[in-house]
C-alpha cells in the first residue's frame, strides 16, 4: 500500500520549490527565446542598424567614424583609407589635382543607394572633370547618423591629410544635425594597451576590471541588437534631444539652456574649422539643406500644426525661416552659405523620383540633382578658381 | 530605478530567482526582501533613506510602547506614545510637504502689506542639496513619504485601538513599511494585511508567477503604451502652452489627462500587485474602473481605494462619521476630502479640488439620500455622464498646477491656434477608453489564459510585449503619483 507524502514535510516542500523554480526558469527561457525571435523579426523589418555591417568604428573624439578600407563588394560599397565613400585615395596624393571634399550625414553618405557609383560625388567628379583640364578628385565624407558638429570636426581632423581646394559641410536645420547627441568625446580607452573604446557613461557603471568586457559587449550588442540600439539611443540623447525636440528645427530663437549650449558647441566647431581652412587657403562653404517638411506649403503647415508640441516651430512660421536663420548664424561666423531650400522644393514636386520609397534619403536621381546643384553653386561662386591653389610643400612637385 | 527600466527588470529578476531558491529560512527571506527594498529606495536618493529608517524606528518603538501600556492598563501612557507617533510622522510629512507652501504664502502676504520677508529662503540655508529643487529652490518631497507615513500611522493607530498586535521583529516591521513594490506610490497597505503574510511559509506556486506576470504586463502596457503616449503627444504640450491650441483640443487634453492619470497610477498599482504576487504577497486592489461610476461617492470608492479607505477609517470615522446629524456629517466629509486634497499636494488648487469633491458629494447626499437606489434606465446613463464630466473637469485643477496655467487654459486661443492632435494621441485616447470600458469577461478571460498557457509561451509573450514597449518609449518618465 502506498502512502501519500505529508504535504507539510520538508522533503515534500523541497519538491514543490524545486519544481516551482523550474517553472521560473522555463519562463525565463521563454523570455529569452521571445527576445531572440523579436530581434530577428524586427531586425528584418527595420532594416540593418547603423552599423549592421561593421562599417563604423568608435572614435575617441568623433563618437564614431567610417571604417577605413571597408568593402561590401555585392553592394558596391567601398570606403577609402580615410573611410570616405569614393574610389581609393592614393598615398601620396597626386599634387596637381583639383580636390573637393564634402562632409555631412547619411544623405551625403548615400544611405539606401545600392550602387556606389550612383552617388552625388561620382557625378560631381565627372561634371567637374568635363570643365577642368586637371585631374579632379571628389571625396564623400558623409557618415550615417552624424550631427553637424561631428561632420565639422571630422572635416577638421582630415583637413591636413586631404588638403582640398574646396571643403563643403552639408547641414540641415533639424535636431539630429544641430543638437549634437553623439558620443563625441564620450569614449574611454580601456583594456590592455588601451585599445578598446567604451562609452564613458557605460564605463562609469562598471568596475575597472570589467570595462574591457563591457566594451566588447557594447560593440557586439550595438551591431546585432535592435533593442539595444534603441535603448542606447534613448540613453544617449536624453536631455539633449528628448521627446520635446524630436521635431525641433533651428529657427534662431531663444532656446532652453541645454539646447543653447549644444548649439554653441556646434557653432564653435565650425568657427575652428573656418580658421583652419583660412590658414590653409581652403574655400569653406556650408550647404544648408532643407527638411522634407519644408518642400511644400501644405505639408509645412500640417507639419507645424501636428508637431509644434514636439519642438516644431510655431504655426504660421515662414517655410524658409529655418534655412534663413541657419544661414544667418553661419554668416555671423564669416562662413559662406549655399542655401539648398530651392533644391529641396524642386525635389518635393516629385518625391517618388528623387527620394527612396518609405525613406527620406535621396534616390539615384536625388543624388544626381544634388551633384548638379553643387556644381552650379561652385561655378557661380566668386571664390571659384579653375586651377587648384598651390599647396605649401607641393609647389616643387608640380 | 523605475518599474519600466531595464535596470529594474534585472534587479527584480535576480531577486525572484534568489527567493525561489529552495531551503530558505523565513529570516533569510525577510532579510533579502528588506535589503532589496532599502536598496531600491536608496536608488532614488540615498539621503532619503535616513527619513524612512527614522519613521520605521519611531513607529516600531511607539507601537511596542502603546501595546505594553495598554496591556498594563495605562491608557494615558498609550495616548502619549500615540501622540508621539502622530506628531513625529505628520510633522516630518508636513515639514517636507507644506513648509514651502506656508512660508511662500506668508512671504507673499507680508510683501503685500509692505513688509517683505524671506521665510521661504530659510530652509535652503540648512537643508542638504538633495532636498532642494535646483531651478526653483523649493523643498523636494522625498519619494513615497506620503505613502509610507500613512502606512506607519495605520500601524500605531491600529495597535492603539487594540485591533493589531505589534510586529514580532523590527525586521518584519521595516519590511512592511519599505516593501519595494508598493513603497513609492502605493497601494497603502495596512499592517494587519501584510504582517500575517510574513508568518506564513513561502511556497512559490506557478499560479503566483502566472497571475503576477499578467498584472505586471497589464501595468506596463497601461503606463508605457497609453499613459506616456497620452502625456507626450496630447496633454503635456497643450498644458505647456494652452493658448497655442484651440478650445476643442484643450477639452480633448482634459479627457486625455483624466485617462492618463488613471492609467499611470493604476499601472503602478498593477505592477506593484503583480510583483508582490511573484514574491509571495497579496497586496490590496487600488482601483476598480473608477470612470464607470455613476456618482462622485462611488468614484471615491473605486479610485485610490487604499487612500479613501484610510481616510474613512482613521479620519472620517474618528471625527464621528455620518453620526450626529447632517451638519456634522457635512463637516466630517469636507475635512476628509480636503485632507485627501492636501495629501496630494500643497496648494490652494488641491484644497479647492478637495472642497469641490466634498461639495459634489454633499449635493448628491441632498439630492439622493439613499445613495443610488433604484433608478430608471435613462437616469443611470445621465448620472454617469454628469459624474464622468465632473471628474474630468475637476482634473483641470490637478493638472494646471498653478493659477497661471489654469487661466491660460480658459483664455482665448491665440492666433494660428492648433486644432489638430497627432494620430498617436487619438490612438492612445481611443485605446484607453476602450480598455477602461471593456466588458467584464475580458478580465476572466485573461486570467484563464495566463493560468492555462504554457510558461514558455508566456515568457515569449512577455519578451514581445517588452520589446514592443521599448520601441514605443519616447522618453523616460516617472509615475505621476511619485510626486505625492
Amino acid at each position: 500500500m502506498s502512502t501519500r507524502p505529508d504535504p507539510k514535510s520538508p522533503a515534500s516542500r523541497g519538491v514543490t520549490r524545486t519544481s516551482s523554480r523550474r517553472e521560473l526558469l522555463t519562463l525565463v527561457a521563454g523570455v529569452l527565446i521571445g527576445l531572440v525571435v523579436f530581434e530577428w523579426v524586427l531586425g528584418g523589418r527595420t532594416g540593418p542598424g547603423l552599423d549592421s555591417q561593421g562599417a563604423l568604428l568608435p572614435h575617441p573624439t568623433l563618437g564614431w567614424e567610417n571604417r577605413p578600407g571597408f568593402r561590401v563588394p555585392e553592394r558596391g560599397t567601398q570606403l577609402d583609407r580615410f573611410g570616405l565613400r569614393n574610389p581609393p585615395t592614393p598615398d601620396p596624393l597626386p599634387a596637381d589635382e583639383f580636390r573637393v571634399a564634402v562632409f555631412g550625414a547619411s544623405r551625403v553618405y548615400g544611405a539606401g543607394v545600392p550602387r556606389q557609383d550612383d552617388l552625388w560625388n561620382y557625378r560631381l567628379q565627372s561634371g567637374l572633370a568635363e570643365r577642368l583640364s586637371q585631374p579632379v578628385r571628389v571625396w564623400n565624407g558623409g557618415v550615417n547618423g552624424y550631427s553637424a558638429l561631428q561632420a565639422a570636426r571630422r572635416a577638421h581632423l582630415l583637413l591636413s591629410s586631404l588638403r582640398p581646394d574646396w571643403l563643403v559641410v552639408v547641414v540641415s536645420p533639424r535636431s539630429q544635425l544641430m543638437l549634437d547627441g553623439s558620443q563625441a568625446q564620450g569614449w574611454k580607452r580601456v583594456g590592455p594597451g588601451e585599445n578598446e573604446l567604451i562609452p564613458r557613461d557605460l564605463a562609469a557603471r562598471l568596475p575597472d576590471a570589467l570595462e574591457p568586457f563591457g566594451a566588447r559587449g557594447h560593440h557586439w550588442l550595438a551591431r546585432h541588437s535592435v533593442l539595444y540600439r534603441r535603448h542606447r539611443a534613448l540613453e544617449v540623447v536624453r536631455g539633449v534631444r528628448g521627446a520635446d525636440y524630436e521635431q525641433w528645427l533651428f529657427t534662431g530663437g531663444d532656446e532652453a539652456p541645454e539646447v543653447a549650449e549644444s548649439l554653441e558647441r556646434t557653432f564653435a566647431e565650425f568657427a575652428a574649422l573656418s580658421r583652419a581652412c583660412d590658414a590653409l587657403d581652403v574655400q569653406l562653404r556650408v550647404f544648408v539643406l532643407a527638411e522634407i517638411a519644408q518642400d511644400s506649403e501644405d505639408g509645412w503647415q500640417r507639419y507645424l500644426e501636428e508637431h509644434h508640441a514636439h519642438g516644431a516651430p510655431a504655426p504660421g512660421t515662414d517655410r524658409r525661416a529655418p534655412n534663413r536663420a541657419l544661414g544667418a548664424a553661419f554668416d555671423e561666423l564669416g562662413i559662406r552659405v549655399w542655401d539648398g531650400f530651392d533644391l529641396n522644393e524642386s525635389m518635393g514636386r516629385a518625391r517618388e523620383r528623387y527620394l527612396l520609397p518609405q525613406d527620406y534619403h535621396w534616390s539615384r536621381d536625388g543624388h544626381e540633382a544634388f551633384a548638379r546643384e553643387l556644381l552650379a553653386r561652385m561655378l557661380a561662386d566668386d571664390g571659384w578658381t579653375f586651377e587648384s591653389a598651390p599647396r605649401p610643400g607641393e609647389r616643387a612637385e608640380r | 530605478m523605475t518599474f519600466h527600466s531595464l535596470t529594474f527588470l534585472v534587479f527584480f529578476g535576480a531577486l525572484a530567482l534568489a527567493l525561489w531558491t529552495p531551503g530558505q529560512s523565513r529570516a533569510l527571506r525577510s532579510g533579502l526582501l528588506l535589503g532589496s527594498s532599502l536598496l531600491f529606495y536608496a536608488s532614488y536618493e540615498w539621503l532619503y533613506l535616513p527619513l524612512l529608517l527614522g519613521s520605521i524606528g519611531l513607529d516600531y518603538f511607539c507601537g511596542a510602547r502603546i501595546h505594553a501600556a495598554l496591556e498594563q492598563g495605562r491608557a494615558g501612557r498609550a495616548k502619549r506614545f500615540m501622540a508621539l507617533s502622530l506628531v513625529g510622522n505628520l510633522g516630518v510629512l508636513a515639514g517636507f510637504k507644506y513648509t514651502d507652501w506656508i512660508a511662500r504664502s506668508f512671504d507673499r502676504a507680508c510683501a503685500a502689506l509692505g513688509h517683505p520677508t524671506e521665510l521661504a529662503a530659510w530652509p535652503r540655508t540648512w537643508l542638504p542639496e538633495a532636498f532642494i529643487e535646483g531651478p526653483t529652490g523649493q523643498i523636494l518631497v522625498p519619494v513615497g513619504i506620503s505613502f509610507y507615513t500613512f502606512q506607519t500611522l495605520s500601524y500605531t493607530i491600529d495597535i492603539y485601538r487594540g485591533t493589531l498586535r505589534p510586529a514580532r521583529h523590527i525586521r518584519d516591521f521595516a519590511l512592511f513599511v519599505s516593501f519595494f513594490p508598493q513603497l513609492v506610490a502605493g497601494p497603502i497597505v495596512r499592517a494587519a494585511e501584510f504582517l500575517p503574510q510574513l508568518e506564513r511559509p513561502f511556497e512559490p506556486r506557478s499560479e503566483h508567477l502566472r497571475q503576477g506576470l499578467r498584472r505586471f504586463l497589464i501595468g506596463l502596457v497601461k503606463k508605457v503604451a497609453l499613459a506616456d503616449v497620452l502625456g507626450a503627444e496630447l496633454v503635456d504640450p497643450i498644458f505647456a502652452d494652452p493658448q497655442a491650441f484651440s478650445w476643442g483640443l484643450r477639452c480633448v487634453a482634459l479627457y486625455g489627462f483624466a485617462l492618463q492619470i488613471y492609467l499611470d497610477f493604476s499601472a503602478y498599482s498593477d505592477i506593484a500587485i503583480g510583483l508582490g504576487r511573484v514574491l509571495g504577497f497579496e497586496l490590496p486592489e487600488n482601483f476598480d474602473r473608477p470612470y464607470r461610476s455613476t456618482s462622485v461617492r462611488e468614484f471615491w470608492r473605486r479610485w485610490h481605494i487604499t487612500l479613501s479607505t484610510w481616510v474613512r477609517d482613521y479620519l472620517f470615522i474618528s471625527l464621528g462619521g455620518s453620526r450626529g446629524g447632517a451638519w456634522r456629517t457635512a463637516r466630517n466629509l469636507t475635512v476628509s476630502m480636503v485632507a485627501i486634497g492636501l495629501w496630494h499636494g500643497a496648494s490652494l488648487l488641491w484644497v479647492s479640488y478637495g472642497l469641490l469633491q466634498a461639495l459634489a458629494m454633499l449635493v448628491e447626499r441632498w439630492v439622493d439620500p439613499g445613495g443610488g437606489g433604484r433608478s430608471s434606465p435613462l437616469k443611470r446613463p445621465l448620472r454617469w455622464l454628469l459624474t464622468f464630466h465632473f471628474i474630468v473637469f475637476s482634473c483641470l485643477l490637478i493638472r494646471a498646477g498653478d493659477q497661471g496655467t489654469l487661466w491660460a487654459m480658459v483664455a482665448e486661443p491665440g492666433e494660428h491656434a492648433i486644432g489638430r492632435a497627432p494620430r498617436a494621441a487619438w490612438l492612445a485616447l481611443g485605446a484607453a477608453f476602450a480598455a477602461h470600458f471593456a466588458p467584464g469577461p475580458w478580465k476572466a478571460w485573461s486570467q484563464g489564459f495566463f493560468s492555462r498557457a504554457p510558461l514558455v509561451a508566456l515568457g515569449f509573450l512577455t519578451a514581445w510585449v517588452l520589446g514592443l514597449l521599448a520601441f514605443l518609449r519616447t522618453s523616460t518618465t516617472d509615475y505621476i503619483y511619485f510626486q505625492f
